[in-house]
């Protein structure tokens, strides 16, 4: 935009006319009269008196009375000569009376009229500049009617000031009244008969008239004033000076002369008077372009009127011209706009507003040439004034540009002053440009959090397009201000009321067909919907015990829940079900879906909701296959049926100032296809018809480059749903569920499944996360108990158990048995199902639980899913501490420890009882003659510590049974896996010994309950998952249970059973782990390995055809043979034994020889022994004690003793000590060599084969050194 | 002079406004009784052109911007802080002159309370929502009740 004007052309508009009109003032000669003509035609019959008439006119013309007009003007008289009447001859007769009567002052302006042939003749178009001219004229003629006619007693144009006239300003009004005019204009064919010739000699005429008489006259006027007046009043005026000083009377006499009359307070000098011919003076040289001679006359001038407030406007035209000749001149002066204001300011204060606007714009013309456009516009602001709301609007819109030219662009300057702008443009009912301006100014605020700003705009624009009829736009405006602004709720108040009148209009002048086509309904931004919330459930949760519990179908799932979509997508895999999408959300025909969604008021006014419904989407898969489905809701008042679905209406609602509510609402689909539900349609304030459409989106994507640069979100499908056939429907209702328990309690929840569903429910299936300690019962169990009690004394259970590692996470549950003979549950039948849970861990617990069921309706299977949740609180309740240790009597037998303390706050504890589950080991109660019944009870923060012994089973205990050892099957297992070769799915049980120890006189709860076994495999499972993961990292997780046990034959696992005396609730605490058996690496058996350890590798690396592959299988191997976590030690468990106490009479015999026998048991069960045991007599340094009375001694006669030990086969050794002095010795001193090797039943032993080279062992062979550890102390006492 | 028509004459804080860093309004609080709040957002947002003008054309070297522009009896000031965030002052001017020192002193008293309301690591600076924190607009508060307080007492 080069001008700021170029925009609006209804601004240049009023400035040309304010420029061209014609307006006669007192305080400058600019439009007075220089020159008139006189025209009379040669057609005239007596040309001359007319001229004469004619000139009579202009003399008494009422100009010339106002006695401020110099009525000393040129007169000139031109004869027009129609070439078509008049003959040359009469001119000449003519022009020769003309010049004895007028002397030089006449022309004669020969037309020939001969336009029209010459238009008919040419092609060129004919010019209309007269049209133009009169066009204009006209224009002028409307807007000033009075000025014209009566210009001798007004001052200055009335239009201006008077404010009828500021209406009627055409560009901005009466747009009728103006084309009326331009088309009269065009219809009456101006000046058509004027040649191009006679064009030519008119405008040679006026250029001559210009240069030889104007001018001239001009400059002789200038000098005459100068030489007359200028020259002379400079002198007078330093003395009217003094005079004024010293002579106040005098000179207002003086004054008085020049005044010829004073209008409204101002003085009027009569064109005689020294200021007004210095005034004359002065316009005349600035016409001249004498700008320099016409500023410092204008300056000499300006002083006279300087003092006195009647002389303001005189005052102000000079200072004005000051302004104007300083620019002309290029004299830069850095206070124009000082007096430039001063002059405005004048001019404003004696109403004189027309002049201080020609003014201006004169100025600013100027100075847009030297692009000062602050100063630009402060000139506009200046002459904006309150009286005409038109200017002032005009004004402040050039303003607002003019901050666009700066440097740096002022954006907000101009969109505040375009609004100031439109502001007035609204006063004055000029509403297109009202609209227009706020339109623009709105960009600029747009997105900047400008609130406030923002609704003022948005409700001006509203208001305007609303006066201009556009309804569309007025309601699309004040949708934008309902929302939960910073107004006060008085301001809400009123612009929701505006926004309902409007709209009521709007839909009144709606057309019919938009109705019909639903583009009525508008979108509203209030009350708002948090989309994200909103819950679609499959059926009505207030029936449900709440609905924290329940996790709805579109709820956003994490990844535990996940896993569980997970394991119920294999397991369906596993069973053929192809069509089985488990993506999509599934809803059924005639069954209601419930969608809770919560709704917001933001606003500080109360909301009003009426005719809530869903908006919802059908397509239906097959047309024809329209069932109709009879349900409940048909007859229900409160539903729109529509042929695809049915709708829940929500009568009514309404909202508190901020506040949100929960609403739930109703969709039944009635035939099979897609339901897309999009949205929620109500009627605001039982007016407004409208729509929130919900937008959800789907989780973040980040696969692709390009997904993962921008923020990309996949399509959300949870309010997506598949309408499928009749199918059942699970509901499932938890009774009697604690919330809070105590660690090791067991809770029995009675589950009360429902299908509200039309067909039978079968096939249901719950799935649970790995770590749930769940019992699912069956229906027959409902009252069972999980503890089986029995009153018999201690007894040995055997349980065969299958003792592969695996887990179940996917329980059938057992229906009600139907007529057919199947399982299942009928429609709208109840049935109820007991579960278990235990709680072993201390903290929050959530327990997840997915239904799963499936029907198969027309050869497809569809699944469906229910997922609940509950959460407990788990409280500490015991600290339970156990520990073995070898007891130091007896070989291959334990000291069982358990230290428990209860961390109750309140209640005792009882303990009912101890129980061990192992394959070959069993528990006994110490013998003792010490009561243990008080170590039983534990009062709260006690510790109790009580001790068993552990000791094997005697082959009379165990039942027979054909199973491999647990350790050669994985051994096996772990070959195949090492040389790639696939494990053959087989069964490998294992019989458990359960054996338990009363405590008190309680009765025995026994193992062989299915909950409780249950409980304790997996409690099992889980430890030996972990300790596997953690022992071989190499070995991928899913391997594990093909490869390993869940029972090792030495295994031992702790169940402590305590009651708590409070709530008589029996609890247990489950501690596995306990090994009793010689550590060995899981390879130890394979003979292949064994035999050649680096073949091995070989032989598995070789079949490895990367590098990368073998490095890894390498590894793998290594942590199978040589694990650092499993310490392979020596199988011999070693005893010895003596008398503890000798009584030796020294000075009968100075040595004491003290029988020591030590056995040696293999506890082995797969190996064989060899040994070399030696008696220590060394002094070893490391074993000297620090008291002195461990006096040596002496081994005597055989020292060492070499043999094998068959599998748990046990010998007894015996040997000699001398001791020579009464004390306390420590006998226990020896260390073994031992070799071990695989035991084949009929191998031949030899002790020949006891070769201890340890630069000679084989691959199969284990070499072990062995020494006493602990202290064995005889005192031997002299007698 | 009747008291009241001494109060109304005296200069005193109108408005303050926090503006951020993209333009966007922070803070804008109404003090005056008399003038619509309406009338403050948009001097406020006018403010934003000025400072930009006026870091733009002089080299600045104080956060104090000193007067912006008068508008009636309104006299808006103009403080930057380093992290270009603007603090404005509208004053109800009355024929006391305002010292430049006196501004200077307020100003710092409000940017010490901003830098207060930013220590608090929950808040985010860059957030566009507007200020709600209540110790801060407590301490605007403080300072526009306890500033031009010698007028007062000597009227």
């Amino acid at each position: 935009m080069d001008d700021i004007e170029e925009n609006t052309p209804w601004f240049r508009e009023y400035k040309n006319i304010v420029n061209n009109v014609v307006s006669v003032s007192e305080h400058e000669s600019f439009d007075h009269p220089l020159a008139s003509f006189i025209f009379v035609s040669t057609n005239n019959k007596n040309p001359l008196s007319t001229f004469e008439q004619l000139q009579k006119a202009i003399d008494s013309h009422p100009i010339f009375k106002t006695e401020y007009v110099d009525p000393n003007i040129i007169k000139h008289y031109i004869l027009i000569h129609d070439k078509r009447a008049t003959s040359d001859k009469e001119v000449e007769n003519l022009k020769s009376q003309m010049k004895k009567l007028f002397g030089l002052q006449f022309d004669i302006l020969p037309f020939d009229f001969k336009g029209e042939e010459e238009n008919e003749n040419s092609d060129k178009p004919v010019e209309k500049f007269w049209t133009e001219s009169m066009v204009t004229q006209d224009y002028l003629n409307i807007l000033l009617p009075k000025n014209l006619n009566n210009s001798g007693g007004e001052d200055s144009p009335v239009l201006i000031n008077s404010p009828t006239n500021n209406e009627g300003l055409l560009i901005f009004k009466d747009v009728d009244k103006n084309s009326k005019y331009i088309e009269q204009a065009e219809l009456i064919d101006y000046g058509k008969k004027i040649s191009s010739s006679d064009n030519i000699s008119t405008k040679t005429f006026l250029s001559d008239f210009v240069a030889l008489t104007l001018l001239p006259f001009m400059e002789r006027n200038i000098h005459h004033l100068n030489e007359q007046v200028a020259s002379a009043r400079r002198g007078i005026n330093r003395f009217f000076n003094a005079g004024r000083k010293y002579f106040g009377n005098s000179s207002k006499q003086i004054q008085q002369r020049n005044i010829i009359g004073s209008i409204d307070g101002l003085n009027r000098y009569s064109y005689q008077s020294a200021e007004a011919q210095m005034r004359k003076l002065a316009d005349l040289s600035f016409m001249l372009c004498d700008y320099k001679f016409a500023y410092s006359v204008y300056d000499n001038v300006k002083k006279d009127f300087n003092s006195h407030d009647q002389d303001r406007k005189y005052y102000a035209g000079t200072q004005g011209m000051i302004v104007l000749c300083l620019l002309m001149y290029n004299s830069v002066k850095l206070n124009i706009d000082t007096i430039m204001e001063n002059s405005v300011i004048n001019y404003m204060k004696c109403k004189s507003h027309f002049y201080a606007q020609k003014a201006t714009f004169t100025y600013i013309f100027l100075l847009k040439q030297l692009n000062q456009y602050k100063k630009i516009s402060q000139a506009f602001l200046r002459i904006t004034t309150d009286d005409s709301n038109v200017l002032s609007g005009l004004f402040l819109e050039q303003t607002s540009y003019c901050y666009l030219k700066l440097n740096p662009k002022m954006i907000r300057k101009y969109a505040f002053h375009l609004i100031l702008a439109g502001h007035r443009y609204s006063r004055c009912g000029n509403r297109n440009h009202a609209y227009r301006c706020y339109f623009t100014a709105q960009k600029n605020f747009k997105d900047k959090n400008w609130s406030l700003i923002d609704d003022h705009i948005n409700f001006t624009l509203g208001r305007q397009a609303f006066h201009l009829a556009d309804l569309d736009t007025t309601v699309e405006y004040f949708l934008k201000l309902l929302y939960g602004s910073k107004q006060s709720a008085n301001q809400q108040n009123a612009y929701m009321k505006e926004f309902l009148y409007i709209y009521k209009q709007y839909i009144e002048h709606k057309n019919p067909e938009d109705s019909k086509n639903h583009k009525d309904i508008i979108t509203l931004s209030i009350p708002q919907v948090d989309d994200k919330s909103i819950k679609v459930h499959l059926f009505d949760v207030s029936e449900n015990q709440g609905e924290d519990h329940l996790v709805t179908g579109n709820h956003q799932l994490d990844e535990e829940w996940k896993a569980l979509d997970n394991l119920v997508s294999l397991e369906n895999r596993n069973k053929n079900f192809t069509s089985f999408d488990n993506n999509q959300n599934t809803c059924t025909i005639g069954e209601p879906i419930y969608v809770v969604i919560t709704i917001r008021n933001p606003m500080k006014i109360p909301l009003e909701l009426d005719k809530i419904i869903l908006d919802c989407e059908l397509t239906p898969t097959n047309e024809e296959a329209a069932q109709s489905i009879d349900s409940s809701y048909k007859n229900d008042n409160n539903y729109l049926h529509y042929p695809n679905y049915s709708l829940q209406q929500i009568d009514h609602l309404s909202f508190n100032p901020n506040s949100e509510e929960k609403i739930k609402i109703v969709v039944i689909p009635k035939v099979e296809g897609i339901l897309k539900i999009q949205g929620i349609k109500y009627f605001l304030f039982d007016l407004v018809k409208a729509v929130h459409p919900f937008k959800r989106k789907g989780k973040r994507l980040n696969d692709t480059k390009e997904q993962r640069m921008n923020v990309m979100y996949a399509e959300d499908k949870s309010l997506v749903f598949t309408v499928t056939p009749p199918m059942p429907l699970l509901d499932v209702v938890f009774h009697s569920k604690p919330s809070t328990v105590y660690a090791g309690e067991t809770a029995k929840i009675i589950l009360e499944i429902n299908n509200k569903g039309n067909c039978t429910l079968k096939n249901l299936k719950l799935i649970m996360n790995q770590n749930s300690f769940v019992y699912v019962g069956s229906p027959e169990m409902i009252n069972n108990e999980l503890y089986d009690i029995t009153n018999n004394d201690n007894l040995l259970e055997n349980n065969k158990i299958n003792n592969k590692l695996s887990e179940q996470n996917v329980f059938d549950i057992l229906l009600p048995s139907l007529n057919d003979g199947t399982r299942g549950l009928e429609s709208g039948k109840t049935t109820l199902i007991p579960i278990w849970i235990h709680f072993s861990q201390i903290g929050k617990i959530s327990q997840r639980f997915l239904f799963n069921y499936y029907s198969e309706v027309n050869g497809q299977s569809y699944s469906r899913n229910l997922k609940y949740m509950i959460n407990i609180q788990v409280l500490p309740s015991l600290r339970i501490n156990a520990f073995t240790r070898k007891s130091t009597s007896k070989l291959n037998e334990f000291i069982l420890g358990i230290e428990v303390e209860n961390l109750l706050h309140d209640t005792t504890i009882n303990l009912q009882q101890i129980s061990i589950n192992s394959p070959i080991w069993k528990i006994k109660n110490i013998m003792t003659n010490l009561s243990q019944e008080d170590d039983y009870i534990i009062e709260p923060h006690q510790i109790s510590l009580v001790y068993y012994k552990l000791i094997q089973l005697t082959d009379n205990e165990k039942v027979e049974s054909d199973n491999v050892l647990p350790e050669f099957y994985s051994c096996q297992r772990i070959e195949n896996f090492l040389l790639g070769e696939k494990n053959k799915e087989e069964d490998h049980n294992i019989i458990i010994y359960s054996d338990h120890v009363k405590c008190r006189n309680s009765s025995l709860i026994l193992m062989k309950n299915e909950g409780l076994k249950y409980f304790v495999l997996k409690s099992k499972y889980g430890w030996r998952m972990e300790k596997l993961l953690s022992q071989y990292p190499y070995i991928p997780k899913k391997d594990l249970p093909d490869l390993f046990t869940l029972y090792q034959t030495d295994d031992v696992d702790l169940l402590i059973f305590w009651e708590n005396t409070n709530t008589k609730t029996k609890s247990y605490q489950f501690i596995p782990g306990i090994n009793l058996g010689i550590q060995q690496s899981p390879l130890q058996y394979s003979i292949k390995f064994k035999d050649n350890a680096s073949k091995s590798v070989n032989m598995i690396t070789s079949k490895a055809l990367f590098s990368q592959t073998a490095q890894k299988k390498k590894e793998l191997l290594n942590s199978l043979l040589n694990n650092k976590n499993i310490r392979d030690c020596s199988p011999l468990r070693i005893n010895l034994k003596s008398k503890n106490i000798i009584y030796h009479d020294f000075s009968q015999s100075k040595t004491c020889v003290v029988p020591v026998t030590l056995c040696i048991k293999n506890c082995s069960y797969n190996k064989v022994a060899y040994f070399k045991i030696n008696m220590n007599n060394k002094k070893v340094q490391s074993e000297s004690y620090d008291h002195d009375n461990i006096e040596e001694f002496i081994w005597i006669g055989k020292v060492s003793s070499n043999g094998f030990l068959k599998p748990n086969e046990e010998k007894v050794l015996e040997f000699k000590a001398a001791i020579s002095k009464y004390g306390v010795y420590n006998l226990n001193k020896w260390n073994i060599k031992v070799k071990t090797q695989h035991y084949i039943p009929d191998m031949a032993l030899t002790t020949e084969d006891i070769v201890f080279d340890e630069s000679n062992i084989k691959d199969t062979e284990n070499l072990y050194i062995q020494s006493s550890t602990n202290v064995y102390n005889v005192n031997i006492i002299n007698k | 002079m009747s008291l009241t028509a001494a109060l109304n004459t005296l200069t005193k804080i109108s408005c303050v406004a926090i503006i951020g860093k993209m333009n966007n309004p922070m803070f804008i609080k109404n003090y005056s009784n008399e003038v619509d709040e309406l009338k403050f957002h948009y001097l406020a947002n006018i403010s934003c052109d000025l400072i930009e003008a006026k870091i733009n054309q002089t080299k600045y070297n104080d956060s104090y911007l000193g007067l912006l522009y008068i508008m009636e009896d309104l006299a808006v000031y103009g403080y930057l802080t380093n992290t270009k965030m603007k603090i404005i002052i509208i004053l109800t001017i009355s024929i006391n002159p305002v010292k430049d020192m006196e501004m200077k002193q307020i100003f710092k008293k409000v940017h010490g309370v901003y830098s207060n309301l930013i220590s608090n690591p929950f808040y985010d600076p860059d957030s566009r929502n507007t200020i709600t924190s209540t110790s801060f607009i407590k301490g605007v508060d403080k300072i526009v009740n306890t500033s031009f307080q010698n007028d007062v007492s000597y009227s």
